[in-house]
Formats: structure tokens, C-alpha cells, sequence
């Protein structure tokens, strides 16, 4: 689609360095490596956003009600957050309840599907899930949900939900179990909605990202108080709220139903700012992590900043050359991404915030990490005891995702080491739950600075992650 | 709001009852007055649980009802060969369809919490015969029901028995005029559980006997043929009545000469890129693993028109786990093995050939087609 003359003519001041059309040609905006300026964020109320959060429906499709319940199970208290009102109450906490402009009630997806997890038998809102499994092809529960839709309204507002996750569903099935494919499906869904109007296309209108998504790990929230910049390479530069609502993409199709949203993200924002991390759940020996911080601020600070009575946070971006760390992603937000970059620029989304990939990855506040496992950008380390000794970390484990058993000597989720990858695998079931760091983007190389480190001061370094 | 649930209920069983009329076992449906069973039913009535979750399956009790759930079915199928070796094949499915989560108040003997439904089906590939019929009967005056102690679903004559008298066996017994089937059907492998996330279940939870070695006899016009061969059970029980909704069902149960079975299920709107399908795999010693979509390569090769309006089904398919190495031509028994009742679908037996990786494979199974005609129509 290309724009009539005139609107290019208006537009002409932010478009300098884009051609006329969604195919625009020429450099997209790029960042450097080194300290990530601080931003203005628009001022909002944690309270008031935690309640939409926990309520407002930003997603706007889903499953009809009745059919969503016809095929489902009820689900346990563990699966229920205090605070949801009305229907929300009874469901699931990553689902919210909308009604449509038809009158249908639909149950929609929020941001908790992936920002919430376990730990200790509590949920903690903020928290990145990291045991989902994405494997699995979202079209399954999208059609099998259509056998309980009744014609007339309901019909057609789950065959508008069941097409969209048709549409994208390729973009989002992940290899293995606990990485998450949110980076890749946004991008998907840029593609799928007119870059000026935020219409839906059935048919991309910019080249779609590759259909295997890169393997990420969900960040917890309680970093957003810190930084500057959203996502592994700071590519989510300016206003934070406008790239958190990118959330509520899926069915939002006119940019005066992104504004309605958008009145009310600055709140989550404030809210998301605002979360801090939970207690460390089991013994500190507080001597050891004494002499752990001396370590630490040796070491780690640097990058990761400093904590306590002086707390500081750097918020650097650290080259591919220094970190060393899997460089696919990143290459991938550097190279392979400029549509999406000018896209998100130059919609109603770039109007207050603005992408813009360094070619590295930021060095992350550690606030609460002990309970952030697995590590790295992809997931590829399960404990911060191998992360700090490169030659503990194993080349093919798998999650035991379905026990959740916190490894409080090594700090991470307790996993099986294996003797084989992906090929090895006896059925495509296990095969799904090796995480295999021969694969391309699953690589457990880098951030060794650790292994230069004594066994002593690793130790008392891991006690002193505790109290972070 | 009481007095609309009053009226809702008795206009439920008074269509019952007249459904029970119409839809007499002998099969003396008059023409052009075909009840579907969202006709029969109606919409449901608040009480019934919602699907059970996963994880608790209870057996033998759950062989037996689910009074609180609104729908569940016991379906069993069979392929068979006489002593020539002539392959045949026999259905039978039972449903228990809730009119009430709790049983009635009135004291009348007739009054009735469910109606059970009955489909009875048998293929002839050798003289390319399909026989169906359908019985639809009150739980009332011990007309129809399901009891635990002993195991026991019944619709009329017609039922289904667990003993273990001479080790642990389920027994189909059904009479439709000249037509007897006697078969027992003995498990051979662990239960499977469906359901959960896996969704192998159409509706709710539920499991599944994926081989039992049957043998019995089937007699038609004074002839018995003794018959053996494998059996399989799909159980499930939860919110849904059969068919309806917005999206077709294909589910595929296959039994492979080398003691392995597929069970796949498939759905779509038309047109490839409106179809999703998953499955499990049950290996010979009964451990089983899941297929994903991206696992599963299924394609349709060769359909069926109905004689009843035109209705198009996919009656021959190729199926591949390209990951396994296993290419597998699926093709019926008969083309027409349509049942037209209370519920409209091809439910039919169907031979398996293919390879696993260089390896000749072949088998038998069964291969339901649901949603494809118009489920209000009558014919």
C-alpha cells in the first residue's frame, strides 16, 4: 500500500530518512554500543495500573465464553489472582474477560501468560515463565475451541480470534519447551497490520520474520525500574508504555483503538517500574556474602552496577566481541530487522517511542536474579553456579518444568544432564524438552568471567546473588 | 429464573419423549422428520460440571457414569475377519445424554435424568455391505442406563458388559432383526489417558483401550460366522453433546501389524491452511508419546459423495511422521459408511499400508468424520 502524495508531503519531517511506501528503503535507526541514555517516561499510577493489568482486556479477541468453558477445566486456586474482579475472578490469571461490540463475551490472553511464574508455590506477577511450552501449535486450542461455538455472533468473533492465531501461529512454535517466542510473534504481527492504519491483513505486508523463532528467555519485570531501554538489545528506546501495549497487538486494528489503550498503559508502566523483586526464600549466610559483594564489586559491577546503600545501575549495551554470548539474536535485531524497525517507527507506535537495536546485549540489573533461571538471553544456562563456571554448564540438560524443584546450592531450576541433543531423542516428545546448545541461537558460549574467578570466590559470590 | 429452568427441563424430556417415539429401534424414522440431537436436547441446563481434569481417571469406576457431566460415550470398534479370512467390521457406540445434573423430583417412574443413544454399525468389505441403526431410550424403567456394580451400558438389548470372570473383558451384545453380534473383547495394553492438554479427547476427559483382542460371532439371516480380531475403546465424558460447532473433527484410531497404534485428531474449515491435527503414538509395550502439529503430515487423497445430499468426505488419506520415518496410505473398508441418525457422520474401518522407513507396515483401524454435513438439516 502506498500513501497518497500529500500525507508524505506532511509527514515529511519524520520521514527524511524513509522513501514513500511500508517498503521504505534506506538505513534504519541504529544505536551504539556503551551507556543507553534515560529517557522521559509519562507519569502513571502503579495502583491504577496494577488494576488494569489484572483487568482491562487490551487484547481484544479470543475465545467466546461459553465455548471457552465448555472446553476447559476449571482451574485450580494456584491458577486465580486476588484482585480480578467480576469474571476475571474465576479465570486463569494470564486470561481476561472482554465483552465485544456484538455483545459476546470472549476470554482474551494478557501479558501474565508470559510475565507471571511460580516460586516457592507462590505466583509472582513479574516474574518470566520460563516452563511454558510453545511447542505446541496454537491453532490446536483455537480450532478444538471451535467445536463448542454455537453459530451467530459467537461464530464469527471466534473465527476472527481462530484466523489471527492461524496467521501467526507459524511464527510462534518454538523447539523446545521454556523458550518464549513473544520477540517473533510481535514482529509477525507488524507485518500483519498496515504500518499507518494498524489494519489487519490476512496477507503480510511487509516480509514476515523467519518462521523459527530465536529462543528467548522472559525477563523479569522488576528490571524495568532501571533501565533505560526495553529488550536484550535496548532496541526499545523513548517511551516505555507505548512498547509495552505492542502487547495488545493481536486485535488491535485502528490507531484510535491503540490510543484508547494507550490511555492507560502509563499506569502500567508506573506499575511494571514499580515492582521489586521477592525475599530470598532460604538461608543467607550473611558473612559469606559479605565478602561475596567485595567479589562482586570487583568483578561484576562494572556492567551490572552496584546494590545496597549505594545502589547504581550503568545500563550498558556490551559488544558481541566482549560478552561473547550467542550472537544470533542480536545479529538478528541488527541485520536482519530493519523493516520492523522503520515499521515501528514510523506507526503510531514510533510517535513517542522508537526502536532502535544496539549490536550487543544489555548487561541486565541483577536484582532478584537468583530466582530468574534459566540465564542468559536464551535460556541456555540453568543455574548461576554454571553461568559463573563456564565449564559446568552442560552442553544438553533438559527442565524438569513439571516439578519446579529450586536447586538453592547452585541457584536455578534442578534439571537432567544429558548425553545427547535433539538428534539422539527417542520420540519427538523428549526430543521437544532437550535444550540443545549445539543448535544455532542456543549456544551456551560466553559471559565467562567467572571461570577467572576462584572456586572460593565463586562461592561466596553465589551467596552474595542472594541477597540481591 | 426457576420457572424458566422448569419449562426448560420439561420441554427437554417432552421432546425426549417424543424423539423416543420417533426414533423406535427398528429404525422407522418417517421420513423427512430426522432429529438432531441439538434438536432432542436443547440447550443445556446450568448444573452439569465442567470437563473433569486431567490426571484422574479412576478405573474400573470409571467404566461406569458420569451423571454429572452432561454428555460421555463408550465407543467401541472393531475389525474383524470370519474364519475366510473376510475382513469385517462392527460399531458400537453408546451415549449417555444428560437432560438434568441431578435426577428429577417428580415421583413418576418415567421421569428421567438422561437419554441413552445407541449407534450399531457393521461393514462387510466382501460383499460391500454397511449396515447401520440407532436406538435412542429414557433412563427410566430400566429402559436404557449404565450401572458400575456390575459394569453394564445398555440401550434396550443392546450393551455393553465388563466381567472378569474368565479375565478382564468387556462383551457387546446387539440384536437388530436377523442381525446378531455376540463380541468379546479382551485388553491387551495399559489404559490411555485423553484429554488435557493434548485435547486427543473431542470433548473433556477421557481414555482410551487401544488394543483388545476380540473374538466372537456375528449372525446374519440364520448364518453365525465366527469372527476374531482387535478391538479398540474411546471413552469420554464432559460438557458437549456430540457434534455441532464450528469446526469438522477427524479422528483417526489405527492399529499397526507391529503392535503400535496412532491415534490422530484432526480439525479444520476447509482448505489446508484451516487444518490442524495432533496425535499420540502408543508403541507395542504401551508407552506412548505425543505428535505434535509439526509432526503430523495428513492429506486427504480420494473422497466420498453422500447419495443423501451431496456431502463431501475425506475417505482415503495419507498420513506421515516425517520424524519417524512413517508413511502410512489409510483407504475404508467401503466408501459409504455414512451414518445418517440423530447424529450425521462417516464412521467406517479402514485398511492401513505404508512403510516405516524401508520397512513394509500394515494394519486396520477406524476413521470418524464428524461435522461435515449440515448438522440442523434433515435428509
Amino acid at each position: 500500500m502506498r500513501l497518497p502524495l500529500h500525507l508524505c508531503l506532511s509527514l515529511l519531517p519524520i520521514a527524511t530518512l524513509v522513501a514513500c511506501g511500508q517498503e521504505a528503503q534506506g538505513p534504519a535507526a541504529r544505536a551504539s554500543l556503551g551507556p543507553v541514555p534515560a529517557a522521559e517516561q509519562r507519569p502513571g499510577d502503579p495502583a491504577q495500573g496494577r488494576e488494569a493489568l489484572l483487568n482491562n482486556a487490551y487484547v481484544t479477541c479470543g475465545a467466546p465464553y461459553e465455548a471457552y468453558k465448555a472446553a476447559t477445566d476449571t482451574p485450580p486456586p494456584s491458577q486465580r489472582l486476588p484482585g480480578r474482579e467480576g469474571r476475571n475472578a474465576e479465570l486463569p490469571y494470564w486470561l481476561t474477560a472482554h465483552e465485544n461490540d456484538d455483545g459476546v463475551e470472549l476470554v482474551t490472553s494478557n501479558c501474565l501468560t508470559c510475565h507471571a511464574g511460580h516460586f516457592n508455590g507462590e505466583l509472582v506477577i513479574g516474574l518470566g515463565d520460563e516452563t511454558r511450552d510453545f511447542t505446541e501449535d496454537p491453532r490446536v486450542f483455537a480450532e478444538s475451541v471451535g467445536r463448542y461455538v454455537s453459530d451467530g455472533p459467537a461464530a464469527e468473533a471466534w473465527r476472527r480470534w481462530a484466523d489471527r492465531v492461524a496467521a501467526i501461529a507459524p511464527y510462534m512454535i518454538t523447539d523446545t519447551v521454556g523458550v518464549n517466542p513473544a520477540n517473533n510473534l510481535t514482529l509477525a504481527l507488524f507485518a500483519h497490520h498496515d504500518r499507518d492504519t494498524l489494519a489487519w491483513s490476512d496477507e503480510p505486508l511487509i516480509e514476515p520474520p523467519p518462521k523459527e523463532p530465536p529462543p528467548v528467555s522472559v525477563p523479569p519485570w522488576w528490571r524495568m525500574g532501571k533501565k533505560h531501554a526495553m529488550f536484550y538489545s535496548a532496541e526499545g528506546r523513548g517511551d516505555h508504555a507505548r512498547w509495552m501495549m505492542t502487547a495488545a497487538i493481536l486485535c488491535t486494528d485502528t490507531v484510535s483503538e491503540a490510543r484508547a489503550i494507550d490511555r492507560y498503559f502509563p499506569h502500567i508502566r508506573a506499575y511494571i517500574a514499580s515492582l521489586e523483586p521477592p525475599d530470598y526464600p532460604f538461608p543467607v549466610d550473611s558473612q559469606l556474602a559479605g565478602r561475596g559483594q567485595q567479589v562482586f564489586e570487583a568483578h561484576c559491577s562494572r556492567c551490572h552496577g552496584r546494590y545496597g546503600e549505594q545502589e547504581s545501575y550503568p545500563n550498558l549495551v556490551i559488544g558481541l566481541d566482549e560478552v561473547g554470548t550467542d550472537p544470533e539474536l542480536a545479529e538478528y535485531m541488527g541485520d536482519g530487522a530493519d523493516r520492523f524497525v522503520r515499521w515501528f517507527n514510523d506507526s503510531f507506535f514510533g510517535e513517542q517511542a522508537r526502536a532502535a537495536p544496539a549490536p550487543g546485549y544489555v548487561a541486565p540489573p541483577l536484582d532478584g536474579v537468583w530466582a530468574t533461571a534459566p540465564y542468559l538471553h536464551n535460556g541456555s544456562v540453568p543455574t548461576l553456579r554454571a553461568l559463573l563456571d563456564s565449564s559446568q554448564r552442560p552442553r544438553y540438560w533438559a527442565r524438569q518444568v513439571e516439578d519446579r524443584k529450586y536447586d538453592d546450592e547452585a541457584l536455578g531450576w534442578r534439571h537432567r544432564v544429558l548425553d545427547h541433543g535433539k538428534p539422539g531423542a527417542a520420540n519427538p516428545e523428549e526430543r521437544k524438552r532437550i535444550y540443545d546448545t549445539t543448535l544455532p541461537g542456543y549456544s551456551n558460549q560466553g559471559h565467562t568471567f567467572g571461570d577467572a574467578l576462584s572456586k572460593g570466590e565463586r562461592q561466596v559470590l553465589l551467596e552474595y546473588i542472594k541477597t540481591l | 429464573m426457576r420457572r424458566r429452568i422448569t419449562f426448560s427441563v420439561i420441554a427437554a424430556v417432552l421432546l425426549a419423549v417424543a424423539a423416543y417415539w420417533w426414533l423406535r429401534p427398528d429404525g422407522m424414522t418417517p421420513s423427512g422428520t430426522r432429529l438432531t440431537l441439538d434438536q432432542i436436547l436443547g440447550s443445556a441446563p446450568p448444573g452439569f460440571r465442567r470437563a473433569e481434569a486431567p490426571g484422574s481417571i479412576q478405573l474400573p469406576a470409571d467404566h461406569g457414569p458420569h451423571g454429572d457431566h452432561r454428555a460421555e460415550w463408550w465407543h467401541f470398534t472393531t475389525t474383524l475377519e470370519d474364519e475366510d479370512e473376510r475382513p469385517l467390521a462392527v460399531r458400537l457406540s453408546l451415549f449417555r445424554l444428560g437432560l438434568l445434573p441431578q435426577p428429577p423430583e417428580r415421583p413418576s417412574a418415567w421421569a428421567t435424568q438422561a437419554l441413552y443413544m445407541a449407534h450399531l454399525a457393521v461393514t462387510d468389505a466382501a460383499k460391500g455391505q454397511f449396515l447401520a441403526f440407532q436406538r435412542l431410550a429414557r433412563n427410566a424403567l430400566g429402559l436404557s442406563g449404565a450401572t458400575l456394580e456390575p459394569a453394564r451400558i445398555w440401550v434396550e438389548d443392546w450393551q455393553a458388559s465388563y466381567h472378569h470372570d474368565d479375565g478382564p473383558a468387556f462383551r457387546l451384545h446387539a440384536e437388530q432383526g436377523h442381525l446378531v453380534v455376540n463380541l468379546r473383547l479382551e485388553p491387551t495394553k495399559p489404559v490411555l489417558r485423553l484429554g488435557g492438554d493434548g485435547r486427543l479427547s473431542a470433548a473433556g476427559a477421557g481414555y482410551a483401550m487401544t488394543r483388545m483382542q476380540a473374538s466372537g460371532s456375528i449372525t446374519r439371516a440364520g448364518r453365525t460366522l465366527a469372527v476374531t480380531g482387535q478391538g479398540w475403546l474411546d471413552r469420554a465424558w464432559g460438557t458437549q453433546i456430540p457434534g455441532g460447532g464450528q469446526v469438522r473433527v477427524d479422528r483417526f484410531a489405527l492399529q499397526l501389524e507391529d503392535g503400535r497404534e496412532l491415534l490422530c485428531l484432526r480439525w479444520h474449515r476447509g482448505g489446508r491452511e484451516r487444518q490442524v491435527a495432533v496425535g499420540t503414538m502408543i508403541a507395542a509395550d504401551g508407552s506412548s508419546y505425543r505428535l505434535r502439529a509439526t509432526d503430523l503430515d495428513l492429506r486427504a487423497q480420494d473422497h466420498w459423495r453422500s447419495p443423501v445430499d451431496g456431502t463431501r468426505y475425506p475417505t482415503s488419506w495419507q498420513l506421515r511422521v516425517p520424524a519417524e520415518k512413517l508413511t502410512l496410505e489409510i483407504t475404508p473398508y467401503l466408501q459409504d459408511q455414512e451414518v445418517v441418525e440423530a447424529l450425521r457422520y462417516w464412521g467406517g474401518a479402514v485398511h492401513v499400508h505404508g512403510y516405516d522407513g524401508d520397512r513394509r507396515i500394515t494394519g486396520s483401524g477406524h476413521l470418524e468424520l464428524t461435522g461435515y454435513a449440515d448438522a440442523a438439516a434433515s435428509p
